[in-house]
């Protein structure tokens, strides 16, 4: 039975997004499927962040939310904070800002480290909160490196999940070898999710997102559903 | 030199992991690198921490450690204590030896004070504490106040860590006038200090009625807590059934279990339900809360219904039962609302 699992505390999180402003997220491919005519990505990706913090803030009041954007360097925005209005007005301030065809993950990695130093030192045991990255990439054709391998440190609270929003596949550019960067990077419990052009299974994916860490089956694992069955 | 040294390495060593009569004690070195043989040790009682210096003499390591204690200067005669003649540096326990007999020698100090009230009541209040396991008494300086600490165990049959129940019950007599005792429950902090944060939050004490003692008052204490346990883990049963039923959660209230939300996504609509559960669950029927998602900017509604079938009496299961039919009778509604 599955819910013979041990239930574990909800910790509050810090949960750092970081989002790639690179100009792909001027694209229009969800614009089929969106009420609003003109909506681009980067509009899809603040609709969905709004949507987690939302939801976040009501199961638990304490969990932050910091920001920063790539394009081939990190740019920190936002300290984590709880005040919800005040994070996601930065959100809303993200624009592109042109083409980039490199972005070494390593620097995102060290730039949080730098910024919240707590999370090289962290351990489970009496945490105040564990800690989250959420990576959201958009480019079909520039494959991220890592320079240095990410090593979290072994504390059980550090989490990197990964929200990858791609053109189609075609000869030109490689969502592929990007996706497959991607799940590289995986404490053991990370969440990468792609998607090209459903944006129901977009913010789907977001709420999914909001799955605690700390309590939250592995991706392949997740599943809900409103059928009977026998227990 | 070498000798107090070591006994120094061994006690800095666990300092803070060493108990006296089931206590956890602080021991801190004074800062004063020109004699490295004093201490300072604290020691948790009744509710407050009691320091006391010990003095070792690094030029005679055979001679027992002297030591000032701050206030009550004349609770115990150093020279009474047998462990203090049987002084051995050899033997890891001595130092403890003494400890344990000094805490002893204090106690009783503050029992006896607390006892020599001639109020006829303070007298029956006090010695029928005193007949309390583990209750520690500290009378003011001044004389103007008695506080009694009563250690209570709160047996839960179904928690499986047996140091569930380290609270501790306070109360506080003012000796010039009649008052009734000021009334407070505290906890150790330890594993389950978390949980005992949430359940005593915001939690009321049983009333005293006028008469009341203090001694008939502390087994409704001791039938509060086990409620809240008791209750606690209906709440926590319930999630593990709501789990069961509706598969991965997206995040539960993991210290009171009081709120477990879900993503669904059915044909044409995705949304989130929350769960929750009141703290006199299943006396009261849990809330069910809906919204669809996206959210967007100032639309953020939601569905809320707690009047849907629903008994007391009912097992856990057939509550989630009822519960999963009262959802899919709202998604024409959640529909309507995520179309708006």
């Amino acid at each position: 039975m599955e819910a013979e699992k041990e239930l574990t505390p909800n910790t509050p999180e810090k949960i750092i997004f970081c989002v790639d402003v690179s100009a792909e997220v001027d694209s229009l491919d969800f614009a089929k499927t969106a009420k609003k005519v003109g909506m681009t990505r980067l509009d899809c990706i603040k609709t969905a962040i709004r949507t987690f913090v939302y939801l976040k803030q009501k199961m638990n009041s304490e969990h932050q939310f910091g920001l920063m954007y790539v394009t081939d360097v990190p740019t920190w925005v936002q300290d984590p904070t709880d005040d919800g209005e005040l994070f996601l007005r930065k959100v809303n301030a993200l624009q592109s800002r042109g083409d980039f065809k490199s972005l070494d993950l390593s620097s995102v990695f060290e730039l949080v480290g730098e910024r919240i130093p707590e999370v090289n030192t962290t351990t489970l045991q009496g945490a105040n909160f564990i800690y989250r990255i959420i990576f959201i990439y958009s480019r079909s054709n520039v494959r991220p490196s890592l320079s240095q391998p990410w090593e979290p440190h072994r504390s059980g609270t550090v989490f990197f999940d990964a929200l990858y929003l791609h053109s189609k596949q075609t000869k030109d550019n490689c969502p592929q070898d990007v996706y497959d960067f991607i799940t590289e990077i995986d404490n053991g419990n990370a969440y990468h999710l792609e998607n090209s052009t459903s944006l129901r299974k977009f913010y789907h994916h977001a709420v999914q997102l909001t799955a605690h860490p700390l309590q939250r089956t592995s991706q392949n694992s997740y599943k809900t559903s409103l059928d009977e069955h026998s227990g | 030199l070498k000798r107090i040294m070591e006994i120094e390495r061994t006690y800095q060593g666990y300092g803070t992991l060493l108990s006296i009569a089931g206590k956890p004690f602080k021991l801190t070195k004074i800062e004063d690198l020109r004699t490295p043989d004093r201490f300072t040790i604290r020691i948790p009682y009744c509710l407050r921490s009691v320091s006391w210096h010990i003095l070792f003499n690094s030029d005679e390591p055979t001679i027992p450690p002297d030591f000032i204690f701050e206030e009550e200067e004349d609770f115990i005669n150093l020279a009474d204590l047998s462990s203090i003649h049987h002084w051995d540096p050899s033997n890891p326990q001595t130092l403890t030896d003494i400890f344990k007999e000094l805490l002893h020698a204090y106690g009783l100090y503050h029992r006896k004070e607390a006892l020599s009230f001639p109020s006829e009541r303070l007298q029956f209040e006090m010695s029928t504490l005193a007949e309390v396991a583990g209750a520690e008494f500290r009378v003011s300086k001044d004389r103007t106040e008695i506080y009694c600490c009563v250690p209570l165990s709160v047996e839960t049959s179904n928690q499986p860590d047996s140091s569930v129940g380290s609270i501790q019950l306070q109360f506080t007599f003012r000796t010039q006038d009649g008052r009734i005792p000021d009334k407070r429950l505290s906890h150790h902090s330890g594993p389950n200090a978390t949980m005992w944060d949430n359940l005593l939050q915001g939690n009321k004490l049983p009333i005293w009625t006028s008469d009341m003692c203090c001694i008939n008052y502390i087994p409704l204490v001791k039938d509060m807590l086990k409620d809240l346990v008791r209750d606690m883990m209906h709440r926590r049963n319930m999630t593990m059934h709501l789990i069961e039923a509706f598969g991965s959660a997206l995040e539960y209230d993991g210290y009171n279990y009081q709120k477990i939300s879900f993503c669904f996504d059915v044909p044409n609509l995705c949304f989130v339900a929350t769960f929750s559960l009141p703290m006199d669950f299943p006396s009261k029927q849990p809330t069910i809360t809906v919204a669809p998602v996206p959210i967007k900017t100032g639309k953020e509604k939601t569905l809320v219904n707690n009047s849907y079938p629903f008994s007391p009496r009912w097992t856990f299961p057939e509550m989630v039962r009822r519960i999963r039919v009262a959802l899919l009778d709202m998604i024409s509604d959640i529909k309507k609302l995520a179309n708006e």
